[in-house]
């Protein structure tokens, strides 16, 4: 303390408070005190045992700027380490068959390919290794360690099954679909009305849970229930033509842009989605036929070719309308033009267009309706 | 009994004998007592880690190897459980405050000297002023500046409660007194001629 020079000496005053300096006295009772009361804590000490080791070690870290303790900014906190360096290290303390060790290779072998497929990293990695630089990070290892590894298992965990499993049904219950659905569009009658054998095997189990909404009241509504007839369910009808409903008419929306297209055209590209539309409604049956569409199907079914109509008054600047007629079979019968399309090429072509349009059976000898069809 | 040097009174303790043991700590409570105020600035906290040390010594007697002396050995023990507990604490107490046992302790020594109420408002701020310097140092450089020029420590054995070289605690003190007295310096004080 003699030989403090006069960068760490304190002003007078404090050098006299800081030797010595004393806390707030006891009187000796509370000494006393405190002694019995270490003494009744003695009584029970080894049993409390007191093994906490750690008491009994240096207490400090080293102080930045002493001897031993590295200064530089990049040792006072962990250097950041790139993935590849952690593999590296990984491989360097990991037992070489450890699944550790595989996955650090495994690391080291996706990091050496993705940046060799990066130009301007593997340029400036060969321009470092011309100029005989050390690489920024640590170099790669010996080519032999990045060798591609075997296939390892999956990990086992509870999660990747199940999640399996339930890919696996949902693909199951998809595949199911299509399959029913090829097998409507091969036979016309009603498929409720099929004997229950004739049910496609993959449409036997019971639909997974988690299926999407659709593709599951397809299921429920194409199995037979009990060899009896199946009606429509009208929950079933109500969600399978959910997918089907139309968006509301966007005048913005108006196909400016689009070639005007000739009516053959129109139908054909029409047809997938009528059978497609058709495909989608439930069967029913003669003595179960509604009295008429509803409207939520006849809106589908209009709104399914409303775009082919209106593509055929294209640069119009006038609405035209249309009034169709189903026919009981829920066919369209008759497409009725008025307005300015009528009397115009566009008028065949609203009809092609509109006549393409397919609701369910029902028990009315017709149903018609009206649209107004916007350019 | 009271005449027994510290380890021969160790010896006694492992031994079985308790009462050496209490000899121990009435020799040494005060002393680790005032060192636990001034890392822990918490008469409170204080006696419940001077309690605890000799708890601990007292359990941990059979690993005392007699390399050190028994009070640097019991001193590392309150280092170690006045940190604990300054890093337990659920708020960190940074601010040095007017009842700061150690401020108490100052005045305490100042007021039987020093009758002038100006005198005496001036030695607090004094106080507070050099508290505040100490309170700002890092754990490592507070802890060995206390050991050392507070408690009058050798750097021996201040090196032999930290577990380090004397070379690391005499420049650790330098470390300290230096940050001390930049701090002073900003405060006002400056040089021989206290506030100025």
């Amino acid at each position: 303390m003699s030989k403090q020079n006069e960068e760490e000496r304190l002003p007078k005053p404090f050098d006299a408070m800081l030797q010595g300096w004393p806390v707030a006295e006891r009187d000796e009772a509370a000494w006393d005190d405190g002694a019995e009361k270490i003494a009744e804590r003695l009584a029970t000490a080894k049993a409390e045992a007191s093994a906490n080791l750690a008491l009994l070690d240096a207490p400090l870290p080293a102080e930045r700027g002493e001897a031993g303790f590295d200064s530089s900014p990049r040792a006072a906190e962990p250097p950041p380490r790139s993935l590849a360096e952690l593999a590296r290290m990984s491989l360097a303390t990991q037992d070489a068959k450890s699944d550790a060790a595989d996955i650090a290779r495994e690391s080291l072998s996706v990091a050496s390919t993705g940046r060799a497929s990066v130009p301007m990293i593997a340029e400036a990695e060969a321009a470092a290794a011309a100029a005989g630089q050390s690489a920024p990070r640590a170099a790669p290892p010996p080519v032999a360690t990045l060798q591609p590894l075997p296939a390892r298992p999956a990990p086992r965990s509870a999660a990747g099954p199940l999640a399996m499993a339930a890919i696996g049904l949902v693909g199951l219950a998809a595949a199911a679909v299509i399959v029913v659905r090829a097998q409507r569009a091969n036979e016309p009658a009603p498929l409720a009305a099929a004997p229950p054998s004739a049910a496609p095997a993959a449409v036997a189990p019971k639909p997974a849970a988690s299926a999407p909404g659709q593709e599951i009241v397809a299921l429920k509504d194409l199995a037979p229930s009990g060899g009896a007839a199946a009606g429509p369910k009208p929950s079933g009808e109500k969600l399978a033509l959910k997918g089907a409903e139309p968006k509301p008419e966007e005048p913005s929306a108006a196909p400016e842009a689009k070639p005007q297209v000739a009516p053959e055209a129109v139908a054909k590209a029409e047809d997938k989605k009528d059978d497609d539309a058709a495909k989608m409604k439930p069967a029913a049956t003669a003595g179960e036929l509604p009295d008429k569409p509803s409207t939520g199907a006849v809106q589908a079914a209009i709104g399914a070719v409303m775009g082919s109509a209106r593509a055929c008054v294209a640069g119009q600047d006038e609405d035209s309308r249309a009034t169709i007629t189903f026919g009981s079979d829920g066919r369209v019968q008759s497409v009725a033009v008025s307005g300015k399309a009528a009397g115009t090429p566009a008028e065949a072509c609203i009809r092609a267009a509109l006549s393409k349009a397919r609701v369910q059976p029902f028990a009315r000898a017709t149903f018609s309706v009206g649209s107004a069809i916007r350019p | 009994m009271s005449q027994k040097s510290d380890r021969e009174l160790v010896d006694a303790a492992r031994k079985g004998d308790a009462e050496a043991f209490g000899v121990l700590v009435r020799r040494h409570q005060k002393r680790i007592y005032r060192l636990a105020v001034h890392l822990l600035r918490d008469a409170a906290e204080a006696e419940d880690v001077t309690q605890d040390t000799f708890v601990r010594a007292y359990g941990a007697l059979d690993r005392f190897d007699g390399r050190s002396e028994p009070f640097t050995w019991m001193y590392r023990i309150t280092v170690n459980l006045s940190l604990n507990a300054i890093r337990s604490r659920k708020s960190g107490r940074k601010a040095t405050t007017p009842d700061d046992p150690r401020i108490e302790g100052l005045l305490a020594d100042r007021k039987s000297v020093e009758a002038d109420p100006a005198r005496l408002a001036s030695d607090r701020q004094a106080a507070l002023a050099l508290a505040e310097g100490v309170d700002q140092l890092s754990e490592t450089l507070r802890t060995t500046l206390i050991l050392v020029a507070v408690d009058g420590l050798s750097h021996g054995e201040a090196a032999q409660v930290l577990g380090c070289p004397e070379g690391t605690v005499a420049w650790r003190v330098h470390e300290a007194r230096r940050k001390l007295r930049a701090h002073l310096e900003s405060a006002g004080y400056t040089d021989d001629s206290g506030k100025s």
